[in-house]
């Protein structure tokens, strides 16, 4: 089922949106929740006004609605490909690393990540923390997590994050079809 | 339901075929065709011979800009320092793709999987441009994997309004799925259905885009297996489905309303004949098509209204795409 966020699951997406710094640009979108309260895990979504109105009048089941943005999870939010894509386009302050070129190619291929590929992390990022992995031109490829916190990131020879998502998947995945 | 057309009773019996001919026995052999599929090309083709010929050549490809996420000027900036080759095409934001001294291929770059482009033969597009879809509108893809048309659909809406994804094969639901989130698509919802059953839906449509199945005979480019070891029943048996789908859209799509027919097949029984059997039974208009060489008004025995010429035929020779037809046409009551 697609429908409304509850008050409670509200609550804990406005405060999650806050964190990735897309809590104004969540507040002017249309968002729609997949699966029962009770679920353990929902996905998060975002479509137009006319596109929840045609989901409501059709009486034919979808099996997807809009733009997945990520799941909620033990009230935890983590965002997905289609997620970070909004974070980093429209989010401020929100967590991340910025990794080189080489980096990047292996990311898409869903290697973790070496101190010494790391250019810039956010501000006091910390350990075990959900990031966004951004290439050199800011754009989002893919979601991390972070195995150490701080200057402790940039550590030669060490994996430091761990690639959680990353758009390889995109094409893995056809070619499982 | 009234009776069958003549015309209809004449393709549920069989598809034509015509007498083989010397020449069609010659190039049949020379070019590993079966014989009756290279004597119908002969019949209707301009210039079949050269037809044959440009199948032998390498498939262009194309790629459509996806400007949900990109202008075309900045994509072309970061493709060309890879290697790539774009020509601009008649089409503002598709280019066809030359990758001979690129590093990787043009399905596996960075830009790609950002989303950035669609990788799409540029009749897809055109089928699209045809739609004319306007901002906020709802919208009817019936048979919408893997996402090329529905995520040029959305495109062209600004990814406002409302489209409708339609499917049958679970199969292809997740490449659609995974094509849409990486063109960054919200307006679309994905339905697995038997588009036949999409005049139960209770909503009506202002555009209704039928890429019809087919017997995929414009795609003997792509798949060289599809020159030989078909039945001309083939054809026939996708004539009478195009039908019914063609006439379940019809039923759900709003009075002005515009419906884009179109298939991957050169076979005039899959494309003319079907929009000639509807015309008969449906207030519609057929609109005229910027693109393309003139839809057929005949074929052996068959003769087909004179509008029908207002339709779009493309052939590989003349277009350098695939080969494909359109046709719109505008519900009238």
């Amino acid at each position: 089922m697609f429908r409304s966020a509850t008050k409670s699951e509200l609550t804990q997406l406005r405060r999650a949106f806050d964190s990735w710094g897309i809590f104004e640009f969540m507040e002017s979108q249309v968002m729609l929740v997949k699966g029962d309260p009770t679920n353990r895990s929902r996905q998060v979504l975002i479509t137009t006004e006319p596109s929840k109105d045609t989901v409501n009048q059709l009486v034919e089941y979808p099996k997807r609605v809009g733009l997945i943005i990520g799941e909620l999870q033990n009230k935890k939010f983590t965002p997905s490909l289609g997620g970070a894509e909004v974070i980093a386009k429209f989010g401020r302050n929100f967590p991340y690393i910025l990794v080189n070129e080489m980096a990047e190619g292996l990311v898409l291929y869903g290697r973790d990540i070496l101190g010494e590929s790391v250019l810039e992390v956010s501000k006091g990022l910390g350990q075990n923390k959900k990031v966004i992995i951004l290439n050199q031109n800011r754009e989002s490829i893919g979601v991390g997590q972070t195995r150490f916190s701080g200057e402790n990131i940039f550590r030669k020879g060490e994996v430091t994050v761990y690639t959680l998502l990353d758009l390889g998947m995109y094409l893995r995945d056809q070619d499982n079809q | 339901m009234r009776e069958l057309h003549d015309k209809e009773k004449v393709s549920s019996l069989k598809t034509l075929t015509f007498t083989p001919t010397q020449r069609s026995h010659y190039l049949a052999t020379k070019f590993g065709y079966d014989e009756w599929v290279l004597n119908r090309f002969i019949h209707f083709v301009p210039s079949a011979e050269s037809l044959i010929e440009k199948m032998l050549e390498p498939v262009p490809k194309y790629i459509r800009t996806n400007t949900l996420k990109i202008t075309s000027k900045e994509l072309v900036a970061r493709l060309v320092p890879k290697g790539f080759q774009l020509s601009a095409t008649i089409l503002a934001d598709v280019f066809e793709v030359n990758a001979s001294n690129a590093r990787v291929s043009i399905g596996a770059t960075i830009e790609y999987l950002l989303g950035y482009y669609y990788i799409q033969d540029i009749t897809s597009c055109m089928a699209v441009e045809a739609l004319d879809a306007q901002l906020s509108q709802r919208v009817l893809d019936m048979t919408s994997a893997p996402g090329g048309k529905t995520t040029l659909i959305a495109q062209k809406m600004h990814n406002t309004g409302s489209i409708v994804a339609v499917e049958a094969s679970p199969r292809r639901i997740r490449p659609l799925s995974f094509n849409l989130a990486r063109c960054g698509v919200m307006n679309t919802s994905i339905y697995q259905m038997d588009a036949m059953n999409c005049s139960n839906m209770n909503v009506r449509f202002d555009r209704i885009l039928l890429d019809a199945p087919c017997s995929g005979e414009g795609m003997i480019w792509n798949d060289v297996s599809r020159r030989s070891g078909r039945n001309p029943d083939d054809i026939a048996k996708y004539s009478q489905v195009q039908k019914k789908l063609f006439a379940t859209a019809l039923q759900i799509l709003k009075p002005g309303g515009i419906l884009v027919y179109s298939t991957c097949s050169f076979a005039p029984e899959e494309n003319e004949l079907v929009v000639d059997s509807m015309l008969d039974r449906f207030n519609l208009k057929v609109e005229p098509l910027p693109f393309g060489n003139s839809g057929l008004t005949g074929f052996g025995e068959m003769v087909f209204r004179d509008n029908l010429e207002l339709t779009a035929r493309f052939y590989p020779h003349i277009h350098n795409s695939i080969g494909f037809y359109i046709a719109r046409l505008r519900k009238t009551d």
